[in-house]
Order: structure tokens, then C-alpha cells, then sequence
């Protein structure tokens, strides 16, 4: 397996971290949660993180561990969408269109949760007070996020990105055409 | 990633001896919403835990990638769609309809993949000559295996109708398995 140590993939991919982080932090303040500390980048692991007091509710602190997925992944398709298009229709990409890309893959690839949110929501979902709902949902996005955390080691974050960035708006067309 | 507590080391509280004030203003009323030790203006000001200058710029940034992304998209999603149209019409043996949409777009595209589906809708809608043209100039090009397979089936196509009709649609000569390279 092609390995590159973590640091240097943050490093590289750098406003995904950032966007991740502020989304984590934009969905604290949206469920009135206390932020405490946030760090949006470190050469080091984690490459960032948000520390914030325990959720007032189960759902609470579900939207506020999943909120990176949701708005990195759906960032990285809308800025990578015109490479994207061009590729599909095979004509030329410009320098823009490499920032565009560097930018969008980089933030899709930052989408998934880590495994710290994973183990935080974990120990939300087990309490006692955590509604059965929330439960069922909520396990099997834990489950995810942990397969997601082991398969990274074979580059799964970055072939996330790019099926989302590349493949899906392929996808849409073949549906559209 | 994002972590519940514990707090952060400046305002851990000592494991054995608990902060009878607030941590962060020394008031002696403790918030009733929280279980860290602040009172209740401190943790409103912890809800709105300020976003550093440089995240809004960069977030600005963001903002600003994203409005080109999409003005950008607007224009290269119908091109996009025009050719996945047109080769959905090949895919469906619309040859007729295929051909005259491939015409139109190969004023700019000129890649291997869209010139064989334009000789292959060429040859199957009749237009023969124009078919050959564009076979002609693939000549030299490295190609995939699957392309040599469906540029090499077209030539068999045209010899096979030159031997029936015993006269030849166009010189085949110039367009050649041998040109075409493989990837290495």
C-alpha cells in the first residue's frame, strides 16, 4: 500500500481540516452548545479539533458529529462540479479549474468523521436517556465512521472524494441524458 | 473532529478541589444549563465562541470558489449533457439523430473516444465518407485496447462493404490498424 503520513495528507489537503473544524463548530453554535477550545490546523493528529461541552440532547450532539460530512462532502461536489463537467465533456480544464479541484477534493476528503467523534457520539448513544430513533440511526453512522476510520489506511477518504466529486455528477448526467 | 469534554487545561478544574467561582469571571453563580463551572453569561459567550479572522476569510474565500464553481458549472453542464445525450442516442442505435449531434460537436472535441462514436454513428447512418474521414484522423494516436477494438471493427466493417459492393466507399488505405499505438 502507498503510504504518506498523515501530517503531510493534512498538510496538502489543508482547507478540508479548516472546513471541517468550522463546520463542527458552526453546528455548536447552531445547537447553542458551549465551545470551549477549536483548533482549525496542526501539523499533527489530530490534524484539528473542537472541544465543546456535552450537547443538551442526543440529536444535539449527533448533528454536531456528522455535520462535517454533510457540508464537506456537499462543498467538494459544488466546487469540483465544473472539472467535473469538463472531464464528462471532454473538454480543456484551465488553472482555475485546478484550484477548483485541489480545493473541492480537499474538502471532500476531510468529510468524514473522525474517530473521536465517532467514540463521543458512541457514549451518547448509549445512555440511558438517548431516544430509540436516534439510536437506530445513529449506530450504524458509528459503524461507518469506524469502517471509514480503518479503510483510510487504503485511501478511502481519498476515493470518497473523488466517486463523489467525479463520479456522482457523471451519474446525474447518464440519469439526465 | 469534534470532542466532548474534558476541558480545555487552563480551565480543567482541580480534580480535588472544586471551583466554588466561575472559571473564566469569578462570579459566584454558577450556570444551571452546564455542568462545566461557569456562570450563565459565560457560557452564552462560550455559545458564541468567536470565529478567528482568518477562518472568515478563508471562509470568504470559500464563498468566493463556490459562486465561481457555480457560474462556471451553469455553462459546461449543457455541454456536458449535449454529449452524454448524443452518446446515449449511439448507445440506443438512434444513428441518424446520433450522427447529426455528433457533427455538431466535433468542432470541439477531438478526442479518441468521441471521434469513434462519430465514425461509428457516421457509418451506421450512411455517411460513409465522413466516417472515413474521421477514422483517418486517428491515425498514429495511442489508444486504448478497447478503442483499437472499436476502431479495428469499423475497418472490418468497411472492408467487409467494399468486398460486397466490389467497389470501395473511399480509399481505405491511409486508415490502418498499424498507425494506431497502444499504450505502452
Amino acid at each position: 500500500m502507498f503510504f504518506i503520513p498523515a501530517p503531510v495528507i493534512s498538510f496538502l489537503t489543508f482547507p478540508g481540516v479548516i472546513v471541517h473544524e468550522a463546520a463542527h463548530q458552526l453546528m455548536c453554535r447552531v445547537t447553542k452548545t458551549p465551545v470551549l477550545k477549536v483548533c482549525y490546523f496542526q501539523l499533527g493528529n489530530p490534524a484539528g479539533y473542537v472541544i465543546h461541552d456535552a450537547p443538551s440532547s442526543g440529536w444535539k450532539h449527533f448533528f454536531i458529529s456528522v455535520a462535517p460530512f454533510l457540508i464537506n462532502s456537499i462543498l467538494g461536489v459544488l466546487i469540483c462540479l465544473p472539472v467535473a463537467l469538463a472531464t464528462a465533456a471532454k473538454t480543456s480544464v484551465g488553472p482555475v479549474d485546478v484550484l477548483l479541484g485541489w480545493v473541492g477534493i480537499s474538502v471532500a476528503m476531510h468529510a468524514f468523521p473522525s474517530t473521536g467523534d465517532a467514540s463521543s457520539l458512541w457514549g451518547t448513544l448509549k445512555a440511558d436517556t438517548t431516544p430509540w430513533l436516534l439510536r437506530i440511526i445513529g449506530f450504524p453512522v458509528v459503524g461507518v465512521i469506524y469502517l471509514g476510520a480503518a479503510l483510510s489506511m487504503a485511501w478511502f477518504d481519498a476515493i470518497y472524494a473523488a466517486l463523489i466529486c467525479f463520479g456522482a455528477p457523471v451519474v446525474l448526467l447518464e440519469m439526465l441524458a | 473532529m469534534s470532542l466532548p469534554p474534558p476541558l480545555p487545561p487552563s480551565s480543567v478544574p482541580e480534580p480535588d478541589t472544586a471551583p466554588n467561582a466561575c472559571v473564566n469571571c469569578g462570579s459566584i453563580r454558577f450556570s444551571t444549563q452546564t455542568k462545566l463551572p461557569v456562570c450563565e453569561p459565560c457560557r452564552a459567550s462560550l455559545i458564541k465562541h468567536p470565529f478567528p479572522f482568518w477562518v472568515k476569510l478563508t471562509s470568504a474565500t470559500v464563498v468566493v470558489l463556490l459562486l465561481s464553481s457555480l457560474s462556471l458549472s451553469r455553462e459546461r453542464f449543457h455541454a456536458a449533457l449535449h454529449l452524454a445525450t448524443t452518446k446515449k442516442m449511439a448507445k440506443q442505435e438512434r444513428w441518424d439523430e446520433a450522427y447529426e449531434n455528433f457533427r455538431g460537436l466535433m468542432a470541439v472535441h477531438s478526442d479518441t473516444e468521441t471521434l469513434l462514436d462519430y465514425a461509428e454513428a457516421g457509418f451506421n447512418s450512411g455517411h460513409k465518407r465522413e466516417a472515413a474521414q474521421a477514422l483517418t484522423t486517428l491515425s498514429g494516436r495511442r489508444v486504448s485496447k478497447d478503442e483499437e477494438r472499436r476502431y479495428n471493427t469499423l475497418i472490418y466493417q468497411f472492408q467487409l462493404e467494399q468486398q460486397q459492393q466490389r467497389q470501395p466507399v473511399m480509399p481505405l488505405a491511409p486508415v490502418n490498424v498499424s498507425p494506431i499505438r497502444l499504450n505502452p
